[in-house]
């Protein structure tokens, strides 16, 4: 799996890093989990729509088959595809984020409007050592995630946000 | 799921990361020493707590559990109702095992300049609260509180989620009111760089100081006042007067409908009372009167809540005094503006009005941040641009804007036409051959698509961003760039294939956020990094 993902790793500009390819591990497992609900969703529905009394013309549950294995593909191709639109950078005033797969996105959070810093780890991240550092602006709108970095990392990386804001309210 | 109170401290990794990244990144310069500073005298002031992880107060999971079996009483009742009180023990255990777990993975350390505090079994979470950005420090005493002689320690930033950024439930009391004066004292050590003691500084004083204590002290200058007539208008342009005018021109379409003959007997007629509401005319005369009675109640609801209008400026503060049964009034610090927002829907634009809504950042840890926008309702369009320059000296007036590309035209006009489409195709087919009628509503999704984007302009003036979109209404919001918390540019896969990016600017305090739509990437990019710079102000770097 790391050598689908270092592979494609897009070239980005300097300074900008990737998150750690880890997280595409973290991404299939959740989206897996995800696709397993719709998948027994539409067994359930094919079923009851037989006791129901519906005449269906496929054999019970085979309505399942191809819906797996389009939600499988994408359930292998997102998740990779997503990792290869991620990065951040540590600029030298700002943190600045790319992301996003169908619709970019480029973040940009001054050091001197952080509120406070959260450090966040679900079951399958501690697993696998990576944590997701979340960054507060006084405004709630803002887009200040970076999922995907390992635990160290996140702690070393808030600290150099924590070291940059600066004083006062910062509103 | 270990939980010995030393894992948590921030010990060997903190310190030293600080170096390594430091000696990494040679940009930090001056603001390092001015950081290292702050931290020395913050020590002075946290003391021998600096870096001690501490748990709550061991009653705290009483409270936990009982936050949770709040939760979970219907289901306790119906549990009993069916005779079954072993499920309910079962339960019982469980939450007494996870609030257990709860308080011994809850811990929260003071030092390194931030508040720490970490919690989770399953999930880890770590918040990180600089000192310096503490707005507010609160102690909750509820009865079970005094009873038990603990504390809820509550700590607010001016963060924009809402609520306060850290509930510590529960601490001892004399804990609790120790580590409320530590917070003050660091905060005001980390703000000053001097361990200064301040005593009997209240945390989360804003820099704005004395917002309602004096409406008599300093002179009031009036910014707009609005006469009755006015005010009616408002209501009559509203929302609501628009709708009553929908009802209008349906009344004028059956008018137009109704044979001549009926309406000249319905002239000859002297007693409207032998008049059957169901032939035509008697609809038409029916509705004129309900339409009468819409607009009547859209102007009078405008004339109760807006009677009166004033919005005048006092010393540093806004003044909205309104209402015409109930005085209201609304104070907003100058400082505190995020947004001016200039709205000018279609029927405003042609009687010459506008109105205008200010978006500002709510006092930090007060109820009221969401009640904190004010708005003129309504006022003449030549007026727009003093008031505009009252609330943000150096922006007014609104300057020539900057069109998006041509690639944005097609984009406004395709995303209209394209969808409708597929609608008007699938109507046609279905109820052929009248349903072919639909194809009319094309051209006008052309047309909408075409005003949207004469429409779709910005300016990057001075320290201001100043962005317009919309139609139907016109919005034109000004944002000083210093207001801007961060700022993103969004681009979709459409967008992309035509060079396009919006540029979302993200401002404190909620509402709607100015946004720079279908500016080609470039431009959209350049207007995000001048906005998020330290110094925003400066000459237009947009094109």
């Amino acid at each position: 799996m790391t050598s689908v993902v270092d592979g494609a790793g897009t070239p980005a500009a300097s300074g900008a890093r990737q998150l750690n390819p880890r997280i595409v591990t973290v991404w299939t497992v959740e989206d897996a989990s995800w696709s397993a609900v719709l998948v027994v969703l539409v067994v359930a529905a094919d079923l009851g729509a037989r006791v129901a009394g519906v005449e269906l013309p496929w054999p019970p549950g085979l309505a399942a088959l191809p819906v797996a294995i389009l939600v499988g593909i994408a359930t292998w191709k997102v998740p990779r595809a997503r990792f290869r639109c991620w990065s951040y950078e540590v600029a030298p005033d700002a943190l600045e984020l790319r992301h996003g797969v169908l619709e970019r996105v480029h973040s940009a959070i001054p050091y001197y409007r952080v509120q406070y810093v959260d450090i966040n780890q679900g079951p399958i991240e501690r697993a696998l050592g990576l944590a997701r550092l979340r960054v507060h602006t006084a405004a709630a709108s803002s887009d200040a995630t970076i999922p995907g970095i390992a635990a160290d990392e996140a702690d070393a990386l808030r600290q150099v946000i924590l070291e940059r804001t600066g004083s006062g309210d910062a509103v | 799921m270990r939980s010995e109170p030393g894992e948590a401290t921030p010990g060997p990794e903190t310190g030293e990361a600080s170096e390594r990244v430091e000696a990494g990144e040679a940009a930090v310069g001056p603001e390092a020493d001015e950081a290292a500073a702050r931290r020395e005298a913050e020590a002075a002031v946290v003391g021998q707590e600096a870096g001690r992880t501490r748990r709550l107060h061991p009653v705290s999971p009483v409270f936990l559990g009982l936050r949770e079996a709040r939760r979970l009483w219907p289901l306790a009742l119906l549990v009993l109702a069916r005779r079954q009180a072993w499920i309910l023990a079962v339960a019982a255990a469980v939450v007494v095992v996870v609030v257990g777990l709860q308080w011994l993975r809850r811990t929260y350390t003071l030092g390194d300049g931030v508040l720490r505090i970490e919690e989770g079994v399953l999930a880890r979470k770590r918040r990180l609260l600089p000192f310096d950005r503490i707005q507010q420090v609160d102690l909750v005493r509820k009865p079970l509180h005094r009873l038990l002689g603990v504390a809820t320690l509550r700590v607010e930033t001016a963060g924009g989620a809402g609520g306060s950024e850290a509930d510590l439930e529960v601490i001892a009391l004399a804990e609790a009111e120790h580590l409320r004066a530590t917070l003050l004292r660091a905060k005001a050590a980390a703000v000053t760089g001097s361990a200064a003691p301040a005593v009997g500084r209240v945390a989360g004083t804003p820099p704005v100081a004395g917002t309602v204590e004096a409406p008599a002290a300093p002179a009031e200058r009036v910014l707009a006042r609005l006469p009755l007539g006015q005010v009616a208008l408002a209501g009559l342009t509203s929302m609501r007067g628009l709708a009553a005018l929908a009802v209008v021109g349906y009344v004028f379409q059956l008018l137009d409908e109704a044979p001549r003959w009926l309406l000249d007997r319905l002239a000859s007629r002297v007693d409207p009372g032998a008049l059957a509401p169901s032939t035509a005319p008697a609809v038409a005369v029916v509705g004129l009167l309900a339409v009468a009675v819409l607009f009547g109640l859209a102007a009078a609801s405008s004339v109760v809540t807006d009677y009166g209008f004033v919005l005048a400026r006092s010393g540093d503060n806004l003044v909205v005094r309104r209402g015409l049964l109930e005085r209201r009034e609304a104070v907003v610090p100058l400082s505190r503006v995020q947004v001016v927002r200039i709205e000018e829907s279609l029927v405003r634009r042609w009687l010459g009005f506008a109105s205008v809504r200010i978006q500002s950042a709510g006092q930090a840890g007060r109820a009221e941040a969401t009640a904190s926008r004010l708005a003129v309702p309504i006022l003449p369009a030549v007026q727009v641009n003093r008031l505009l320059g009252e609330l943000l000296p150096g922006a007014a007036p609104v300057p020539m804007l900057l069109h998006p590309p041509p690639a944005a035209r097609r984009r406004a006009i395709v995303r209209r036409v394209v969808p409708l489409l597929v609608v008007v195709a699938l109507v046609a087919f279905v109820l052929w051959p009248w349903g072919a009628v639909a194809v009319v509503a094309l051209p006008l999704a052309g047309l909408a698509g075409e005003a949207a984007y004469r429409n779709l302009g910005h300016a990057r003036h001075g320290g201001f961003l100043t962005a317009r979109r919309g139609a139907l209404i016109r919005t034109t919001a000004v944002v000083p760039a210093a207001k801007a918390q961060s700022a993103r540019t969004h681009s979709t896969l459409f967008q992309r294939r035509a060079g396009l990016a919006t540029l979302h600017v993200d401002v404190a305090g909620g509402g709607a956020m100015p946004q720079v739509t279908d500016e080609a990437v470039a431009t959209a990019e350049r207007l995000l990094a001048s906005v998020v710079r330290r110094d925003p102000g400066g000459p237009d770097l947009s094109r």
